[in-house]
């Protein structure tokens, strides 16, 4: 079907945003995020509602039954944001509500932060059922990949 | 509750600027806020429609070290005459395992599941009104000590959690007759060596939704002034309580359905009422439905009934209780994640009394 000049002034904003949507879905699905855990627990991979659960404090246990403690990264970090937005599909103001409303009413505080992706592989690396989550390229040979998540 | 004294007031204040002082560090202290503003209309004589400011609930959590926490919680309500401050919890716990935590300090009692799980944030809850027989102590149709100053221990096994409190027991100055005071629970100085004990135990089925619960509470409420009827003084029994509680709570998709159900056993002592041991019972059923995302519809039913008449149940009749039963029905508009709107229409329909309709418009919020 021809569009006219006219017909794509009258349409500029919405192919404006259109574009912009577009733009935005494409940044997010080039950032990827990995959740990584330590080599030495049994279980091999999670799949993204078992990190939800683990990462919002719905349970207490991997897959396989044995205790697990989780980190996070700064509130500012992206890697984060872009974690919870896929993982549990809540932005950064949403989990912060969540762990607030958790905190009052004594069903648990939010993870404890490092301050680098480094520190977060460093962590997991040092002790048995913890878990993180950084970018693939910070995650190296001494910690292994649970979930891969790219939306 | 009493407004704290002035020394505490300045306490807080030091609390909250030191928390504005210190520099974003890994020990500043977050101070979170739940609040809520109201416009209430009621047929009760005497009782002009009103707009009014909730409590100013602020609470705060910090990790003390790798296995201890500490947190408080304040709330600045408007008890009938100005606004005071109230100290709603305030401890310290020690996590020894997932199935052992010991605290110290002030706590909601473990009674059931709405005293536990909502607090003092009415944004938690459904509905802008609690059930009327687990009002907070200071609070028009209060039964129950809803807090409690003392030892805590809780855990979770598996399904299984539990919650044991070894607590100052409650009290009331009957000096002014009956129904002229309110439940006190001493925070600091309690009126007798004996003490209360309270206890939950809650059971979540595998594969459901459905929460399980039961509550004990053994609790002697003593005299805080004095009594010429009774012939009672400061720290003397009035009235020995044992109460038994079951609660559920049961979601599925959109649907929700809560219940609790309270079976006191109330011994008056010696010359206090007939001296003789009351039965009574006490429950709400809630039920809600979910729509449009951020729409629910609640409906509650309450009841409270206690023997009256010549053989009255004194514990009810020292806090001026009524039989009754209430039922409430509320829609609710979740603005988003940190505040929502509702409509409450409540009919308080006590035992031989005329009924009391109050509608209620609440905007609750929370800040973090």
């Amino acid at each position: 079907m021809a569009i006219t000049t006219r017909s794509m002034k009258q349409n500029l904003p919405a192919l404006i945003l259109a574009a912009m949507l577009a733009g935005g879905w494409a940044a997010s699905a080039s950032a990827e995020v990995v959740v990584i855990g330590n080599k030495a627990d049994s279980v091999s991979q999670l799949t993204p509602e078992q990190a939800e659960e683990i990462y919002l404090a719905k349970t207490t246990t991997l897959p396989d039954g044995s205790p697990v403690e989780v980190v996070d990264l700064p509130a500012d970090n992206s890697v984060r944001n872009e974690f919870y937005q896929n993982v549990t599909g809540k932005d950064a103001s949403q989990v912060k509500a969540y762990w607030a409303k958790r905190v009052f009413t004594g069903q648990g505080t939010p993870p404890e932060t490092k301050p680098t992706e480094a520190a977060v592989v460093q962590w997991v690396a040092a002790g048995k059922g913890r878990i993180g989550y950084v970018s693939p390229a910070a995650a190296d040979g001494s910690v292994k990949i649970l979930l891969k998540k790219k939306e | 509750m009493k407004p704290i004294n002035k020394t505490l007031s300045l306490a807080i204040g030091a609390l909250c600027g030191s928390a504005l002082l210190t520099a974003p560090a890994a020990h500043a202290l977050d101070i979170g806020a739940f609040a809520d503003i109201g416009y209430a209309s009621s047929n009760e004589p005497g009782s002009p429609d009103s707009f009014a400011i909730g409590g100013l609930d602020l609470y705060s959590t910090q990790k003390l070290s790798a296995n201890t926490t500490a947190f408080f919680e304040f709330v600045f309500e408007n008890n009938g005459e100005a606004f005071v401050t109230d100290v709603e919890r305030y401890s310290v716990k020690h996590t020894f395992s997932n199935a052992l935590q010991l605290a110290a300090g002030r706590f909601h009692a473990p009674l059931g599941y709405w005293n536990s799980h909502y607090h003092h944030g009415v944004l938690i809850q459904d509905t802008p009104s609690r059930p009327g027989f687990l009002d907070f102590e200071d609070g028009n149709n209060a039964t129950l000590p809803m807090h409690n100053v003392g030892l805590t221990a809780t855990g979770n096994l598996s399904a299984i959690s539990y919650e044991l409190s070894y607590a100052n027991s409650s009290a009331y100055d009957t000096t002014g007759g009956a129904g002229s005071g309110e439940i006190l629970v001493p925070n600091v100085a309690d009126q007798n060596n004996k003490k209360a004990i309270f206890g939950h135990l809650g059971y979540k089925v595998p594969g459901q939704n459905l929460n399980l619960g039961l509550s004990y509470m053994n609790n002697t409420l003593f005299e805080a002034g004095t009594n010429a009827g009774y012939g009672t003084s400061p720290g003397d029994a009035l009235v020995e309580m044992t109460v038994i509680g079951l609660d559920g709570r049961y979601a599925v998709s959109n649907f929700d359905a809560l219940f609790e159900y309270y079976s006191f056993d109330n011994a008056a002592q010696a010359g206090v009422g007939d001296g003789a041991s009351h039965t009574a019972s006490a429950y709400y059923a809630q039920l809600g439905y979910r729509f449009a995302d951020k729409f629910k519809a609640v409906y509650r039913h309450e009841a409270v009934d206690f023997d009256t008449g010549a053989s009255v149940d004194e514990y009810f009749n020292i806090l001026g209780t009524a039989v009754s039963t209430t039922d409430v029905a509320a829609l609710r508009y979740d603005v988003d994640d940190t505040n929502a709107v509702t409509l409450e229409y409540k009919t308080y329909s006590p035992d031989g009394g005329d009924s009391v309709d109050t509608t209620t418009v609440n905007w609750s919020f929370m800040m973090f």
